[in-house]
């Protein structure tokens, strides 16, 4: 993705790291970018990131569209405008996947992709009726009839 | 959603801006509801729909009156740190289009005293972080008491925003915890900030945004860390004490004197017409210093305080018609340390070269970076002017171009992109567009940066 930009400028060797998913896949990553991840920068910082780092908790497709998030939010020279109409893209997705861009962000802890993320549920929630809710995300543990018209009733001003 | 760990799900309801959606969040699953005891902060903004419905006679019925369901969204909320409530920018914008029915209402007078003491004790010990935006049309014209309140029921606030009305200051205790207050739009009914500056002695964080019914404002605060102040053309002197006061952004128009004892200063925004009476002590830890008048002339020769200066910002209104010139001679001689040097386009058309240059070489070492908003009249003249600048400025390494947003697409700035980077190979270039800004700022030469993009051509 970088390729285009860095073949004009002098070749300088480039830390890469590699990072494993839980299904075994293998994504090198420019050390540069990796650091936009405070997990993965302790463990830079600490030496551990010249083996593969296994994140067992990330599978190979969220865990690439994650190094791909980081290496276009370290790309130079990109204007803010165009960033944010790529956020925009990117988490155009099912509900299912911004949930594991949130849990996979929290674990490498990158704050730009959990704000992104976070913020887009919210948005989502912004709004809408109980049922709508409920059924834009699949929501089972629901209260019984009894129970919810309680809880309705102590919320009832959020309802007129 | 259930699977997220409960801070995550925590996060998202926390980023709900209206308290209403938390609420509905409550009755859709046991999760929500548990995680949602936690949010803390309870804010309810009235839209211009919501107002007009509750006010219209068919459906009047149907929607509970704003206030009500205040008192009881707060009630019913459990733990609360954090209240903010008003009107939206949708009822705000419309003030203007009200009439005397909605005027002599009390339905949306939110800093009405009565309606505060219905539910502010109850929650106020707690309470850390209050906002009342109150909608201006029914409370301008009644005195609020809402100071005296708020001091009495809630000792441990620490942040106090009130915007859109009368105060009175009448029966305000000392409430030492609180260390942010801002007033916007307010008419204080005390002539001076004196009561505030004593009950509230602990202030690291003053916004006055329009705040009248001022007459010689002085503030006197020792702890005051951040300031901003836009003053109206009423008060005839003002003045400033603040020994560890670091960040000052200072708007005025003309008053009769300005007197800032501000040692500590070092991010300095000072917007104003002219003052007669300028007596400015030594900054001596000024280190970011915006101008912006179209006296510019007269306040840098006023400056005193320019040594330890290394950001520094010019604006000035854009007038052909200006006599006021002001040579970049000047600029190096009150500003020798300079690293950073932004120019606004007034600015930039009253720049030019010193006479004599040639033998006295005053320049400006220290300068590694300048963005400049543009106004060309001839490409020639404005690469002449760079090369002068070039010339002074040795050790320029960073050069933002900006021209006006009607050249965007024409040749402008594509020849100028060429000219410079290959008379200049050594510069990191950077060309962009600006436009006027979009705030009302009068007097001002304001700005904002359209778009900018760096070119490699001249990377090394």
């Amino acid at each position: 993705m970088s390729s285009s930009s860095s073949s004009s400028l002098p070749p300088c060797p480039k830390k890469m790291i590699t990072l494993k998913s839980s299904d075994g896949e293998t994504f090198q990553i420019e050390e540069t970018a990796a650091l936009q991840s405070k997990t993965l920068e302790n463990m830079i910082d600490e030496n551990c990131a010249s083996t593969p780092i296994p994140l067992r908790s990330i599978n190979g497709k969220i865990l690439a569209k994650v190094v791909e998030f980081c290496n276009k939010h370290a790309e130079v020279g990109v204007d803010a405008e165009s960033l944010h109409a790529w956020d925009a893209e990117f988490v155009n997705v099912e509900y299912t996947t911004l949930f594991d861009y949130i849990l996979a962000a929290n674990f490498l802890e990158i704050p730009t992709l959990l704000d992104l993320a976070s913020g887009v549920v919210g948005d989502m929630i912004k709004g809408k009726t109980p049922d709508e809710i409920r059924k834009m995300f699949n929501i089972n543990d629901a209260f019984s009839p009894e129970e919810e018209e309680e809880v309705r009733r102590a919320n009832q001003w959020a309802f007129e | 959603m259930e699977d997220l760990p409960h801070h995550l799900i925590l996060d998202i309801l926390g980023r709900l801006a209206d308290s209403a959606d938390v609420a509905r969040c409550r009755t859709v699953s046991r999760t929500l509801n548990a995680v949602s005891r936690d949010v803390t902060s309870v804010t309810l903004l009235c839209s211009l729909s919501r107002y007009l419905r509750s006010r219209s006679s068919d459906a009047g019925s149907l929607v509970a009156p704003f206030k009500s369901v205040v008192a009881s969204s707060v009630l019913s909320w459990g733990s609360v740190d954090s209240v903010a409530i008003g009107i939206d920018g949708s009822l705000a914008d419309s003030c203007e289009d009200m009439e005397e029915d909605d005027e002599a209402g009390d339905d949306m007078y939110l800093m009405d005293a009565g309606f505060l003491a219905g539910w502010l004790p109850r929650v106020g010990e707690g309470l850390k972080s209050l906002s009342i935006s109150d909608f201006w049309v029914q409370s301008c014209w009644r005195r609020s008491d809402v100071l005296a309140l708020v001091s009495s029921c809630c000792r441990n606030l620490c942040e106090l925003e009130l915007k859109n009305a009368w105060l009175s200051v009448d029966g305000l205790n000392p409430l030492p915890a609180l260390t942010s207050l801002t007033l916007e739009f307010i008419r204080l009914d005390d002539e001076n900030l004196s009561k505030i500056c004593t009950c509230f002695p602990l202030l690291q964080v003053l916004n006055l945004r329009g705040v009248g019914g001022l007459k010689e404002p002085k503030i006197h605060l020792p702890d005051l860390r951040s300031c901003q102040w836009t003053v109206s053309n009423v008060p005839l002197s003002l003045a400033i004490y603040a020994p560890r006061l670091v960040k000052l952004k200072l708007k005025c128009i003309k008053p009769k004197s300005l007197i800032l004892e501000t040692p500590a200063l070092s991010d300095f925004d000072l917007s104003i017409v002219q003052a007669d009476d300028l007596q400015v002590k030594d900054l001596i830890s000024l280190e970011s210093l915006k101008l912006d008048s179209p006296c510019l002339y007269n306040l840098i020769t006023a400056f005193r305080s320019g040594e330890t200066v290394e950001k520094l910002t010019l604006n000035t209104e854009f007038n052909r018609h200006v006599e006021e010139m002001i040579s970049l001679e000047l600029l190096f001689k009150t500003f020798p340390n300079a690293s950073s040097l932004t120019i606004g386009p007034g600015t930039w058309s009253r720049l030019w070269p010193s006479p004599g240059s040639g033998e006295e070489k005053v320049g400006m070492k220290s300068l590694k970076g300048i963005v400049a908003c543009m106004v060309v009249s001839h490409i020639d003249v404005a690469q002449s002017f760079i090369a002068f600048i070039m010339d002074k400025c040795t050790n320029l390494s960073d050069f933002t171009m900006l021209v006006h947003q009607q050249h965007a697409d024409s040749t402008l700035l594509s020849n100028l992109t060429k000219r410079c980077t290959a008379d200049w190979p050594r510069l990191k270039w950077k060309f962009g567009v600006f436009k006027e800004a979009t705030e009302a700022c009068g007097f001002t030469g304001g700005w904002d940066i359209v778009w900018q993009r760096q070119t490699f051509e001249g990377a090394r």
